[in-house]
């Protein structure tokens, strides 16, 4: 462990990605080649699993701040009030603990854990009922931790691990470390997903033998998203589908167990019990992996919006109620592999057609297959004013009345409640862990306001010290005055250049500071994006926005010449209309709480660090 | 001399000793003052009269040019200045040095009813451009906290500026562009010394060596009229491609003259360094918690050196929490200053100021 977080340390102040990989390169190899280590497969796959901030190849340790909080005041003797002060200016929890450790006596002096100590501890953790009993693994692992250790393993565990060890530079690395062929590497990683495994098939000179297996997810095939179509393809070998407003997932059925892998790969299995319940009990005596989406489903079928699925996520073990309330279904698209034959090499059409087979063979309301229609026919239906002009739809579609077409089935597919389309090929295997030109998805932003600043918060993590969060309002007539009422909040969409231009306009106009946000002088216009609205008690405008993104700052724009509230109402009455969004109010989610969110990526919710209870 | 006379009040302007009226580094301009260094948030006010160490005068005439309408008072630091308090009576004003930069120097007002000391930017120990600051016995003492939690803990500066070295000479050895990003006034005219004394070719950004210069002028020899500390932004193309240090202000961290430089490797130097989220903040590659202001335990032993039996604390994030820990931690009574401002500065990791 401590050639791995000196390794890891290394990436830190390392700011070029090859400095980055050489340092990762040079502990896997030290470390995957010990002679001394009787298990260095073991010890490498551990490694190579932590430095991409793995816990562990499956199940979660459910070890949260809170805990983390209590295991620091113990190990390093600092108040709470400490520990959360340290936490606030590292921006980092785990970081204000490798410092405060670092005045533990005799803890530079530590021989440290082995990597397959660490193993070990957090198989423990996951399998730990009690908070008591995790709290004692957890102590006895970090009373023998270095103060760098304890810093990286803290990150790891609360996820905060960002040293720039993204999965490319992993697979860079593990290229590097055992001398093999980056494209191999890359190959062989959208087919065994465990990166450990990875690195010992690296290391043995194996990547050839990697393939899949039913029963281990593989990385997702993806849609390069397009507002249009730009050049010409021809309609006869696409296929289109409704773009499902859900979660991504692959279903997977192997030795009679039924195991759900939400879009980060992680197994969310116990969040959708009714799923794996139908795959397992319907799918009795065979074997598959299914690549599909899941999505909440209403009254007659009808498909509810993400909104609506938030219920369900991040939930372990959800209530009868919950069940009954929120049911899911698995839509599935893509099949990838079907009693232990692999598909992935099939074209698009095969694999569909024996999908179709097994989805008529389950014949269970909770497993779906997603219709999908030739892009041909797609076309024409959907948009009836084209009818009359087209009798014969012919395959030489020019790009502009493709394009024009697909507008009209568009809008149809958002009249359907979904987000939007997806063109797949016919004739393409299924390009794991690719996003190509196989796949395309249309879809567009619902709409865009001109917001004013109201109130500005400072980031985490490399967007500490400067203003990046920005809570932002439209006008609403009061009598005969106009006020400013929130309607949002945006995180990103600024580069970082801007954001420092920001923080300094911003500082400027503050009026005053309450706890970490600064209310400032309404003056700055942003143009901001948002795939949806709902109603919402959150904020005084009474609506909240889905995915608000930083469009631009609008700094030909005084904050008189921003939006109103009866714009942001007729926008939401057209998507009601549309039964794209539920009229209704969607539950206000909490702060500060790990889990699953927006489309299925493990976050961790902003929130201020320290405020854990 | 009653208790309440000597209090200290916190006024938009600044910390105020009503008894002799006279403000403590004001942020705004005032009828008197007394400036402990000549840093720009503690220089910022002007005063119609200004008390000062003669270093202290020197360097903010050399930062804001001749043009400054305050009337200057300089204190030597073999003297005393006598001001009468409204009771008649008189308070002696000498100074000690507060180590921090060049000139940086506590106020030690003695009184009829104890010694009351105003730290400044403090720091324990000396290095070759300043004097040695140490803790000055006293009843009342005003304690700068800016890095008054228990994760500040800065190595040794002569092991700091040992490394500092180092790394540079590496980074040149390897074809690379050593950057430090310090603070122009202080920081900078101790790694520029520490540089030129390993030999090391050094450039510097234009407000880094008007810097070194005023301090030539005082008698601390970096280069500057020998022609030995370059000034980076004159020399040609080829001149710049030379082996060499490059010392900047932190503010520059992300401006093209530093990020179209393909060779350099950049290094914050301040006490945030020893935070990840500074070092990425600056897209810095390597960070040395070098700082000219006291970490945590220095904080905590010259408060209890000094024998205070009360202390003011002022800076920090974390003043309240600060305060606390310092009264668990020695026997007196600790009271923070959380100061009015009327201007808000950022604070933005790695610009100690």
């Amino acid at each position: 462990m401590i050639r791995l977080s000196r390794a890891l340390e290394r990436t830190k102040s390392s700011r070029g990605r090859l400095d980055k990989e050489r340092a990762l390169a040079d502990a896997f190899a030290l470390i995957g080649r010990d002679s001394l280590d009787e298990d260095s497969a073991g010890s490498l796959r551990v490694a190579v699993r932590l430095a991409t901030g793995a816990v562990t190849a499956s199940a979660p340790i459910g070890v949260g701040f809170s805990l983390m909080q209590e295991v620091i005041i113990a190990e390093t003797g600092w108040d709470s009030e400490v520990v959360r002060a340290c936490s606030r200016t590292c921006g980092d929890m785990a970081e204000a603990f490798g410092l405060l450790m670092q005045r533990v006596r005799g803890a530079d002096r530590r021989s440290g854990v082995s990597l397959s100590d660490v193993a070990r501890t957090f198989e423990l953790l996951a399998q730990a009922s009690s908070r008591a009993h995790k709290r004692r693994h957890l102590d006895e692992l970090f009373h023998r931790a270095t103060p760098l250790e304890a810093k990286y393993l803290a990150k790891v565990i609360l996820g905060s691990l960002r040293t720039g060890a993204l999965e490319g530079v992993v697979e860079n690395a593990i290229a590097r470390a055992f001398a093999q062929p980056l494209e191999e590497v890359r190959r062989a990683a959208t087919l065994v997903t465990d990166p450990g495994e990875l690195a010992v098939l690296a290391r043995d000179g194996r990547l050839a033998e990697a393939s899949m297996s039913i029963g281990a997810p593989v990385a997702f095939m993806l849609a390069t998203p397009i507002e249009t179509v730009a050049t010409t393809l021809s309609p006869a070998q696409w296929t289109v589908e409704d773009k499902y407003d859900g979660v991504r997932a692959q279903l997977h059925l192997h030795d009679g167990e039924a195991i759900v892998f939400a879009r980060g790969l992680e197994r969310v299995t116990e969040t959708f019990p009714e799923v794996a319940r139908a795959a397992a009990e319907r799918g009795r005596g065979r074997t598959f992996a299914i690549d599909g989406e899941l999505l909440a489903v209403g009254e007659g079928d009808k498909p509810r919006p993400f909104m609506a699925l938030q219920q369900r996520l991040g939930r372990k073990a959800p209530t009868a109620a919950t069940l009954a309330a929120t049911p899911v279904a698995f839509i599935a698209y893509d099949l990838l592999a079907i009693d232990g034959k692999i598909l992935l090499e099939f074209p698009l059409a095969d694999r569909r057609a024996l999908l179709a087979e097994l989805t008529d063979a389950l014949d269970c309301p909770e497993i779906r297959l997603s219709p999908s229609t030739p892009l041909l026919d797609a076309l024409d239906p959907l948009d009836p004013l084209e009818t009359d002009a087209l009798s014969e739809p012919t395959p030489e579609l020019d790009v502009a009345e493709v394009a024009r077409r697909l507008d009209g089935a568009f809008a149809a597919a958002r009249g359907r409640g979904h987000e939007g389309l997806v063109l797949k090929r016919n004739d393409a295997p299924y390009e794991a862990g690719r996003r190509g030109q196989s796949w395309l998805k249309v879809k567009r932003a619902f709409a865009t306001l001109d917001v004013v600043i109201t109130a500005a918060e400072e980031g985490h993590g490399r967007r500490a010290g400067v203003l990046s969060d920005y809570t932002f309002a439209v006008w609403r007539d009061e009598g005969d005055a106009r006020a400013l009422v929130n309607v949002g909040k945006a995180y990103s969409g600024l580069t970082d250049v801007e954001i420092d231009d920001m923080t300094r306009r911003l500082t400027a106009l503050t009026l005053g500071r309450y706890g970490g946000a600064r209310l400032v002088r309404p003056e700055i216009v942003l143009e901001v994006a948002f795939d949806g609205l709902q109603r919402s008690k959150r904020h005084k405008s009474g609506f909240a926005l889905r995915f608000p993104r930083i469009v631009r700052i609008r700094t030909d724009k005084t904050a008189e010449q921003a939006d109103d509230v009866a714009t942001v109402e007729k926008l939401f009455a057209s998507q009601v209309g549309a039964g794209h969004r539920e009229e209704g109010e969607a539950k206000t989610r909490g702060r500060g709480r790990r889990g699953m969110t927006e489309k299925g990526e493990t976050t961790r919710q902003l929130g201020l660090f320290g405020e854990e209870k | 001399m009653s208790a309440r006379e000597w209090a200290i009040e916190v006024r938009p302007e600044g910390l105020y000793l009503p008894a002799i009226e006279l403000f403590l580094d004001p942020a705004l301009p005032v009828a008197r003052a007394f400036v402990s260094h000549a840093h720009g948030d503690h220089a910022s006010g002007g005063a119609g009269e200004v008390f000062a160490s003669p270093e202290t005068l020197a360097l903010i005439a050399a930062r804001r040019g001749e043009s400054s309408a305050s009337t200057p008072a300089p204190i030597a630091w073999d003297g005393a200045v006598e001001l009468k308090t409204p009771s008649g009576a008189t308070a002696r004003l000498s100074l000690a040095p507060a180590g921090h930069i060049l000139g940086a120097a506590q106020l030690v007002i003695d009184h009829a009813g104890g010694r009351f000391v105003y730290g400044g930017d403090y720091r324990s120990g000396g290095d070759a451009t300043h004097a040695i600051g140490a803790p000055v016995p006293c009843d009342e003492l005003v304690l700068e906290a800016t890095y008054g939690l228990p994760i500040f803990r800065f190595p040794s500066r002569d092991l700091l500026l040992t490394q500092i070295v180092a790394w540079c000479g590496e980074r040149i050895d390897a074809g690379e562009t050593p950057v430090l990003l310090a603070y122009a006034l202080g920081k900078s005219q101790a790694l520029a010394h520490a540089c030129l004394a390993a030999g090391l070719p050094v450039r510097a950004h234009g407000a880094v060596r008007k810097m070194c210069a005023a301090y030539e002028a005082l008698g601390v020899s970096l280069g500057v009229a020998d022609g030995t500390l370059q000034h980076y932004a004159s020399l040609d193309a080829r001149a710049k491609k030379e082996p060499g240090v490059l010392l900047t202000p932190p503010w520059t961290a992300n401006h093209p003259m530093i990020r179209k430089l393909k060779s350099a490797r950049v290094a914050l130097v301040s006490g945030h360094a020893c935070i990840d989220a500074a070092l990425d903040q600056r897209r810095a590659d390597a960070g040395f918690a070098l700082s000219d202001h006291a970490d945590y335990d220095d904080l905590i032993a010259t408060a209890r050196a000094t024998g205070a039996r009360r202390v003011y604390v002022t800076h920090g994030e974390e003043l309240g929490l600060f305060a606390r820990l310092l009264g668990a931690a020695i026997s007196a009574e600790v009271v923070p200053l959380v100061a009015a401002k009327l201007v808000e500065s950022v604070t933005v990791a790695g610009e100690e100021a």
